[in-house]
């Protein structure tokens, strides 16, 4: 199988294949909804069994950079085009591989201009696979930005409710994000006088503490935003509830970790002394993460805002494991990028079909539908239990890795963050109930359930999260490989 | 004597000559614009081809590698410009022919600004330059906006070229001389004369204007919207590329020793410059006045490269002009284009464009978005030097500033660009049908954002080696 992979550019192939897919879908003709859905879906299927593929290629026991390309790029001032993926970087790419195909299944019913629609979409995606492969920060900061600003359009255009204001909401506070991000970033470069942008060098290199504490904030500040640490995380919600269904799976499911992931591998891991310094103060914002974003989801009415509201809350758990600063910690922070990326593409899913059913997403106004549409219904039971941690499913080995390592650091913190988990369970208890069982509303009498589409979207997103769930060990394994190298730096004196 | 260096130049006036003649011959007025377009391709590719090395004139005349680029970037933005007017300026053909001519007659004057290293050799090209531009921005003589714009403008331009003579003839009061290498070279000697300082101050207000920097801006919005667009675009692009050499050439070079006292304020100038011209830029309602905001800000961020002094700061700049006269000549030409069918320049009626000309909005969204610096747009490349240059010199301060200012600025990029992909076209809408020589002026526009950014890297070295020629041999 390796040698397969690398008999070409497989990283390569894996982010061009959307790209391809946008630049064909110029030339087809406006009219042919079948045709443009049907070539979105082949390039990114092609994409995803890609991913899966290079996730399994992955030699976990050699750990480190692997499947690197590099070639020189403008010289001048040091920047090549550099991928390489590690442990982390698999594991994400499956991710977006995985919400991708789904995200396109699941946008099958978009008739408004749905040329544009997917030329956007794939074109965010294109971004998304980019910056998890990037290895030189210039190119990193490119895929960023390509991967930020297609969303404006999408929420703009195709999404629902007060549109405009989130779409403009969620796209400045991102780009502010990425202002402190390039900031850092040319931080960076010059900091080490070696006139290159490539991460492996700049890895090695000891920066003096001070520039550290300086520069560790710039760079955390700009990727939390994107995390939706708090009190940045308010685009969240109204950019999420407000967004086409596909594009709240890939932002809550992969953008999200975008921003977790850059917080890690480039704040945390090039700047540790900065990072020791920081940290505790980063533990404190997400317990507000946590439990707020927990009590926030319990306060809403709307559907999508309690899902929303939830991904706060999870992404929250997973800086908590980013500022605990044990490899343990690390791992189910990785793990839990993973598990919640699924997690929050399936509810996002199931929140578009059942909308799309309803035309509602206020809570009180759906009841009993689990008679009309049973599929649907049982994917939302199992969503809710793994979001609320239940063993068996993703959620509970990612969220307790999390707690553990967290607890070693910081105990009273981990204590008040685990009772956030309380508030999920009941939260997530509470909506299904009112929506799926009970008496059945006669509005809904003649709902369809999930077609052939859905129910193979449902089921990849809902086999990864039980297969981890079962089978947890080959994932960690994977992760456990990059992590190392992270934590091993972080104890260093 | 090798008068073979100033060759472009007399092309230049040549080419001036035959339009007079074949505006008498020849009925049809366009043949004056596809003359003027033709001969100035061929000039710009045996620019590029040729490139020459020397001085004349004892160094007041010099072609050296800044020179020979900026050559190009101007004449890349007035070949550009010539697409933009041919089928869209509605001038009365008596004075068609004279359109082409001033509009030659500028880039001649900014050719020798750029070219020269000798003060009345350089002020002598900004009037020749800035003379047309008046003249070209009242050439709608029945439209009172294209009057008064082209009044204010002279009346301004006069008063900062008599700033800028004043601060001349004061640096001439106390070195002596008027050429640039002895300038530099008596700024070296100790004990320097508050005069030759004062000279600096007023040659720096004088410059602040010409590049509608902050606080010598507010002649900008009324000339830009008056103007014919196709002049607009000019003046925001071309004259703008002229300005900066000008800049390099007095501040990096000249006045380099006395950077303790000029350096602090062109940051503080930057940091004003872009950050109220994009506070500005937001309530515009007319898109003209939008784009002459933006073509503050603009400056505001090449400014932030400039600071970055040495070669890379130089090379920055160069860069960023390159960038910029396709980027916003791209941004102009979806305005021309809108204008010449609606007649309108209002930001509301450019609802729903995506759906009327899709190639318009493609490009204004492009061009928009690269002024914004979005990757992989040409308008990053040239911010992230630019920013690259600040940072070397560590002005950390400035940069998070400048990148939080290109976040400000997409605030109302975003505007625009919902009107034209959101929003609905108006009731009643027509197509919009676009001239060939417009279609052309975008399709090189847009390839030139795209190229430039995603395959930078022979340009950067190109303006990286050109730039260290300006501290010679």
């Amino acid at each position: 199988m390796n040698l397969f992979l690398n008999s070409f550019p497989v990283l390569t192939t894996i982010y061009m294949m959307p790209l391809l897919a946008v630049i064909l879908l110029l030339f087809i003709p406006e009219k042919n909804h079948r045709a443009i859905k049907i070539t979105s879906l082949f390039f990114t299927s092609i994409s995803f069994l890609l991913s899966i593929i290079l996730f399994f290629s992955y030699d976990f026991h050699r750990g480190g950079l692997q499947f690197i390309e590099r070639h020189n790029w403008i010289q001048a001032i040091g920047i090549n085009y550099f991928l390489a993926v590690n442990g982390i970087n698999v594991t994400l790419v499956l991710l977006t591989g995985i919400i991708i195909v789904t995200g396109v299944l699941a946008s099958w019913d978009v008739n408004v201009r749905p040329k544009e629609f997917f030329m956007l979409l794939l074109t965010l995606v294109t971004g998304v696979f980019g910056v998890f492969m990037a290895y030189n920060l210039f190119l990193f900061f490119l895929f960023y930005e390509v991967a930020v600003l297609p969303m404006y359009l999408l929420i703009g255009i195709w999404g629902t409710g007060d549109k405009q204001y989130s779409a403009m909401k969620l796209t400045l506070y991102l780009l502010v994000g990425s202002a402190l991000i390039l900031a850092g970033i040319l931080g960076l470069y010059f900091a080490t006088g070696l006139n290159t942008f490539d991460f492996d060098v700049l890895e090695k290199f000891k920066f003096a503490r001070n520039f550290q504490i300086i520069f560790f904030p710039i760079l955390f500040l700009g990727f939390g935003v994107l995390a939706a640490l708090w009190p940045f995380h308010t685009w969240s919600p109204d950019g999420h509830a407000s967004a086409p269904t596909a594009v709240s799976m890939l932002h809550a499911g992969v953008l999200m970790k975008l921003g977790a992931y850059g917080c890690l591998v480039i704040a945390v891991y090039l700047l540790p002394e900065g990072a020791k310094f920081w940290l505790p103060f980063v533990a404190l914002l997400t317990v507000v993460n946590i439990v707020y974003g927990s009590l926030g989801a319990f306060a809403q009415k709307d559907l999508k805002y309690i899902v929303a509201y939830s991904s706060v809350s999870h992404m929250g758990i997973v800086l908590l494991g980013i500022a605990s600063q044990n490899s343990l910690a690390l791992s189910g922070a990785v793990l839990q990028m993973f598990s919640h990326g699924v997690m929050t593409g399936l509810f996002f899913g199931l929140v578009g079909m059942v909308y799309g059913r309803t035309h509602t997403r206020m809570i009180n106004e759906m009841s009993g539908l689990a008679k009309k549409i049973p599929a649907l219904a049982a994917f939302f039971i199992m969503t809710g239990l793994c979001s609320l941690g239940l063993p068996g499913l993703s959620g509970f080995v990612a969220e307790i890795i999390t707690f553990i390592g967290a607890y070693r650091t910081y105990p009273v913190i981990t204590i008040i963050c685990v009772t956030g988990i309380v508030f999920t369970a009941y939260y997530v208890l509470r909506a299904l109930q009112i929506i799926f069982y009970g008496k059945l509303d006669e509005h809904y009498a003649d709902l369809k359930d999930a077609n052939k589409i859905e129910f193979t979207a449902l089921f990849i997103l809902m086999f990864f999260i039980v297969a981890i769930g079962f089978y947890p060990f080959y994932i960690m394994n994977v992760i456990n490989s990059a992590v190392g190298e992270i934590a091993q730096k972080l104890l260093m004196p | 004597m090798n008068f073979l260096l100033l060759i472009d130049e007399i092309v230049i006036a040549a080419i001036i000559l035959l339009i007079f003649l074949i505006d008498f011959i020849f009925k049809n007025k366009k043949i004056s614009g596809y003359f003027y377009i033709l001969s100035l391709i061929a000039l710009i590719i045996y620019i590029i081809l040729y490139k020459k090395s020397g001085i004349l004139l004892n160094g007041a005349f010099v072609y050296d590698g800044i020179s020979w680029f900026g050559k190009i970037i101007l004449l890349t933005g007035a070949i550009i410009t010539g697409f933009l007017s041919i089928d869209t300026v509605k001038v009365s053909n008596k004075r068609m022919g004279a359109y082409y001519i001033l509009l030659l007659s500028a880039t001649l004057g900014m050719m020798l600004l750029i070219s020269s290293k000798e003060l009345i050799t350089l002020y002598v090209g900004l009037e020749l330059a800035t003379v047309s531009l008046y003249a070209l921005t009242a050439i709608y003589k029945k439209d009172d906006y294209s009057l008064e714009a082209g009044i204010k403008y002279l009346i301004l331009g006069a008063l900062s070229s008599g700033i800028l003579l004043y601060g001349i003839s004061l640096i001439y009061a106390s070195t002596r001389t008027t050429y640039l290498e002895k300038i530099l070279f008596y700024s070296t000697v100790p004990g320097i004369s508050p005069v030759f300082i004062l000279g600096i101050i007023l040659i720096l207000i004088g410059v602040c204007f010409k590049l509608s920097a902050v606080p010598m801006h507010v002649w900008t919005p009324d000339v830009y919207q008056g103007a014919p667009t196709p002049i607009t675009a000019f003046i925001s692009t071309v004259s703008k590329t002229a300005g900066f050499i000008f800049l390099i050439r007095l501040f990096s070079y000249t006045f380099i020793k006395f950077d303790f006292l000029w350096l602090p304020v062109f940051v503080v100038i930057s940091f004003l410059t872009m950050t109220l011209g994009n506070l500005m830029a937001i309530p515009q309602k007319n898109i003209k006045r939008l784009l002459a905001y933006s073509t503050i800000s603009q400056a505001g961020y090449i400014l932030v490269g400039f600071v970055g002094v040495s070669v890379i700061g130089i090379s920055s700049v160069i860069f960023y002009l390159f960038v910029y006269t396709f980027t916003n000549l791209a941004a102009f030409a979806v305005v021309i284009g809108f204008s010449n069918v609606t007649g309108s320049d209002e930001i509301d009626d450019y609802s729903g464009l995506a759906q009327r000309e899709p190639l318009l909005a493609l490009t204004f969204l492009l061009s928009l978005l690269s002024l914004a610096g979005i990757p992989p747009l040409a308008g990053f490349v040239g911010k992230f030097y630019l920013f690259y240059a600040a940072m070397q010199k560590d002005f950390l301060i400035l940069v998070i500033l400048a990148t939080l200012n290109s976040t400000l600025s997409l605030y109302y990029y975003l505007l625009v660009l919902k009107r034209m992909y959101i929003f609905d076209p108006k009731e009643n809408f027509a197509k919009i049908k676009l001239p060939i020589s417009l279609k052309i002026a975008l399709i090189i526009t847009i390839a030139g954002i795209l190229l430039l950014g995603i395959l930078p890297g022979n340009i950067i070295d190109t303006t990286f080696n050109v730039s260290q020629e300006i501290f010679g041999r």
